[in-house]
Parts: C-alpha cells; sequence; structure tokens
C-alpha cells in the first residue's frame, strides 16, 4: 500500500501576529483567512480524499477554507493538536524575558529527554502521540489525505518520518529547531510498505509555500 | 544573513536509464524543460549569483537558470555528486554486484569506514563543511547552487546537525528524504540566529513542476 499525507500548517493567528503562546481558541487573523484560501485554491489541484483538523480554533478555520473549495469532509482528531504548552506560558508574549527563560529551559529538557519545567508535553509524551497520529493515518481507508495541523507538532512528526520509531531525544530537538515552518506551508510525507526498509514513511517536501507568492 | 536556493539538476540520461550516473550523463530534453521551469521561477528571487557543480547535468541546470535571469554563473567542485564506486558507474542500480557491494557499504557507513574507492562518511561531511563554509564568504547574499540529490541531503544534514553530525543522521536524510529533479530546497544563514546559525527554510518545493 502506498499513501501521501498533506500536512498544512494553520494560517496566521492573533497569537502568531501577535508573537503570543497560543491558547487553544486563538482565532485566524485576516491574513491568515486570506492565507488559508490560498492554499484552499492550491489543495484543488491535490487529489485528497479526506480533511483530517486539528480540534483547535485556528486550524478549524483554515480546514473549513479546504473543505468549502474541495468539497471534501472534514474528520476531527485531536491527535493533530499543537504540543502542549506549560500553562505558564499560554497567553503571554514569547518576546517576554521571563517567558524566553522558560521556554529555554523547556527546549534543553526536549533535548536531554530531561524532567518536565511543569505541564507542558515532553518528548516521551509527544512521540507516543505522533506514532498513534501515524497509525490512525495509515489505517484510514483514504490513499490522499489533507491534515490542517500545527508548527511544532508538525516539526517533531517530520522528525519522526525521517528518524524512524527508535529516534532520540537529540536527534528530534536538533531537527525541530533546524527547520522552519510557515503559516500554511504544504510538507509532504509518503507511506510504502512494500519498500524493502522496516520503516515504511519517508518525507517528501517541507514547508512549500509557493501559493503565497 | 544570507539564502541559499539549491536546485537539484533536472533530469539526466542516468536517470531515465536507472544508472549510476557519471560526470558527464547530459541532461535530457526533459531535464532542460524543468530547468526552464526554474529558471523562470528563480527570476522572481534577488538571485546576485548562480552557482554550479562541474558536472554536465548540474553544470547546464546552472547555465540555464544563470541565462534565464542574466547573473554571473561560478562552477565548483565543491557541489558535486557524492562520488560513488568508479567500478560501477554508467551500470544499472540493480546491477547484483554493485546492490551487494552498496548493501555492505550502507550496514558500515560511518567514521573511518571505507569499502573501496567512494566518498565515505568522513568525506562527505568534510566536503559538506567546506560547502557550507565557502557559501558563508561569499559577498553574495542570494545564491542558487545547482547540485545533485544525495549531496543535497547531506549538505542538509550538516546544516542541521553541524559538526556533531553522526553516521546515523546523515543516513536518516540519504535515504528518508525525496528530491525532485529540479527540486527547490532554501536554506538561511543567520549568525544571530542561538544554538545554529542555519536552518532549513524549504526542502523540495516543485510547485514549478505544475
Amino acid at each position: 500500500m502506498k499513501k501521501k499525507i498533506y500536512f498544512v500548517r494553520h494560517g496566521e493567528s492573533v497569537a502568531n501576529a501577535a508573537n503570543m503562546h497560543a491558547s487553544d481558541t486563538s482565532p485566524l487573523t485576516e491574513r491568515g483567512h486570506a492565507q488559508a484560501e490560498f492554499m484552499a485554491e492550491r489543495a484543488m489541484k491535490l487529489p485528497i480524499g479526506v480533511i483530517i483538523a486539528s480540534t483547535m480554533t485556528r486550524a478549524q478555520e483554515t480546514a473549513k477554507h479546504i473543505a468549502d473549495k474541495t468539497g471534501r469532509v472534514i474528520m476531527n482528531s485531536a491527535l493533530f493538536v499543537e504540543g502542549r504548552n506549560a500553562s505558564e506560558l499560554i497567553g503571554n508574549s514569547e518576546l517576554d524575558p521571563e517567558m524566553a527563560r522558560i521556554q529555554k529551559i523547556i527546549d534543553n529538557n526536549f533535548y536531554t529527554n530531561g524532567p518536565r519545567y511543569s505541564d507542558e508535553e515532553n518528548f516521551a509524551e509527544v512521540t507516543v502521540r505522533v506514532a498513534a497520529a501515524l497509525k490512525y493515518l495509515e489505517d484510514l481507508p483514504q490513499e490522499h489525505i489533507l491534515v490542517v495541523t500545527h508548527g511544532w507538532f508538525l516539526k517533531v512528526l517530520l522528525a519522526c518520518t525521517l528518524f524512524g520509531k527508535d529516534i532520540l531525544s537529540r536527534e528530534c530537538g536538533v531537527f525541530v529547531n533546524g527547520i522552519h515552518m510557515e503559516n500554511t506551508g504544504l510538507s509532504i510525507i509518503g507511506y510504502d510498505n512494500e519498500k524493502d526498509t522496516a520503516w515504511p514513511w519517508y518525507l517528501s517536501v517541507v514547508n512549500d509555500h509557493a501559493h503565497l507568492g | 544573513m544570507k539564502t541559499i536556493y539549491l536546485v537539484r539538476h533536472g533530469e539526466s540520461e542516468a536517470n531515465v536509464a536507472l544508472v549510476h550516473g557519471s560526470a558527464s550523463t547530459p541532461l535530457t530534453a526533459r531535464g532542460r524543460e524543468q530547468a526552464a521551469f526554474i529558471a523562470e521561477r528563480c527570476a522572481k528571487l534577488p538571485i546576485d549569483l548562480v552557482l554550479g557543480s562541474t558536472m554536465t547535468r548540474a553544470h547546464d541546470t546552472a547555465a540555464i537558470i544563470a541565462e534565464r535571469i542574466d547573473v554571473r554563473a561560478e562552477f565548483s567542485d565543491l557541489f558535486v555528486e557524492c562520488r560513488g564506486l568508479s567500478k560501477f558507474e554508467s551500470k544499472p542500480y540493480n546491477d547484483p554486484e554493485g546492490s551487494a557491494a552498496w548493501q555492505i557499504i550502507w550496514e558500515n557507513f560511518g567514521p573511518g569506514y571505507r569499502f573501496a574507492d567512494e566518498e565515505n562518511f568522513d568525506d562527505r561531511k568534510e566536503r559538506a563543511e567546506k560547502a557550507l563554509t565557502y557559501l558563508t564568504q561569499r559577498k553574495e547574499d542570494h545564491i542558487v547552487v545547482a547540485t545533485h540529490g544525495l549531496f543535497s541531503r547531506v549538505l542538509i544534514s550538516y546544516a542541521v546537525f553541524g559538526a556533531s553530525l553522526t553516521a546515523r543522521e546523515c543516513n536518516a536524510f540519504m535515504s528518508s528524504f525525496e528530491l525532485e529533479n529540479t527540486g527547490l530546497s532554501v536554506l538561511r544563514w543567520d549568525e544571530a540566529r542561538r544554538r545554529n546559525p542555519w536552518l532549513v527554510w524549504v526542502w523540495n518545493d516543485h510547485a514549478h513542476l505544475g
């Protein structure tokens, strides 16, 4: 069996525009809606059978643009939500020195698979969620699936696609720090269980945003 | 701040014949057409230098881009494809003896290991480091580099992991990353960035191929 999964990061959110750590309900800005519409136009050319959307508002709103254009059904899934932020960060500015200090500790803990700072999703937890997400995509009957999701979670998922199920926290942390994800950037992974390798997933495209001009 | 646009060469005769390419493998007619598409796309980018590998397929891809956008082209061995085993040059990918040799190479791929005259892990890593350093030392800020599939993956793995790049990390990029003919990958370099000045902005964007 062969599959292609088209991941789309949500459009610009109010939190993105304000450099804030987002809550679940941060909506798209006007610009975010326009970006989602460009992506929806592009999705018309993709052979997608179904749309999977994270349950967070900014992803739901992005998915609606794509569904309205393509006529495909949206299925909601909490498997593709953004990584859970530490409560101390949510609603605060990313540029605030205290928030940057906490974020740095969280990032370092992620690299080293170290202890939690507070209630954030850590390396062990998010990689379990990625494995469940990949299994969910593998089990869907559709061969071409579009998933609307989030920047950090998508980068972790792409790292897991590249390194397989034995991924190390260092590999994941360095990869996540080393790639960029634009609002409505399109990233594609492939699945082929007839390949002569043990791991069926591979990375095809990262952050193609040609539709933004 | 620099932006590097890595472009894999267009389809070559070796790509179509499923054989290991030699330095002189030319582009096919389709490969030239793909190069014209990416050149058209480059016309919208603020490019001030085109660099090309000295191998014909990438050299000609670079020349097509440089001519379209009227920017100077230079050619360098730093961006050639990773050297394979000379014994199997122009031989089919599925040649049994060649496949067996490569299986041994991949199983042992790592510091200090060499099978025969291939560019090994140490050589690839060293050349990636030299190529990235060379790019940061150029005075131009927006540079197209027409290069090759395998070397692009090694280069990107080094950009992400730096001097601590392990064979396992390099291998993951070489084996699990797809790259189309004329696929566009974008690297950004910003000295002010924490942890690592290199950032992979885009990988294998081929929207120009329709």
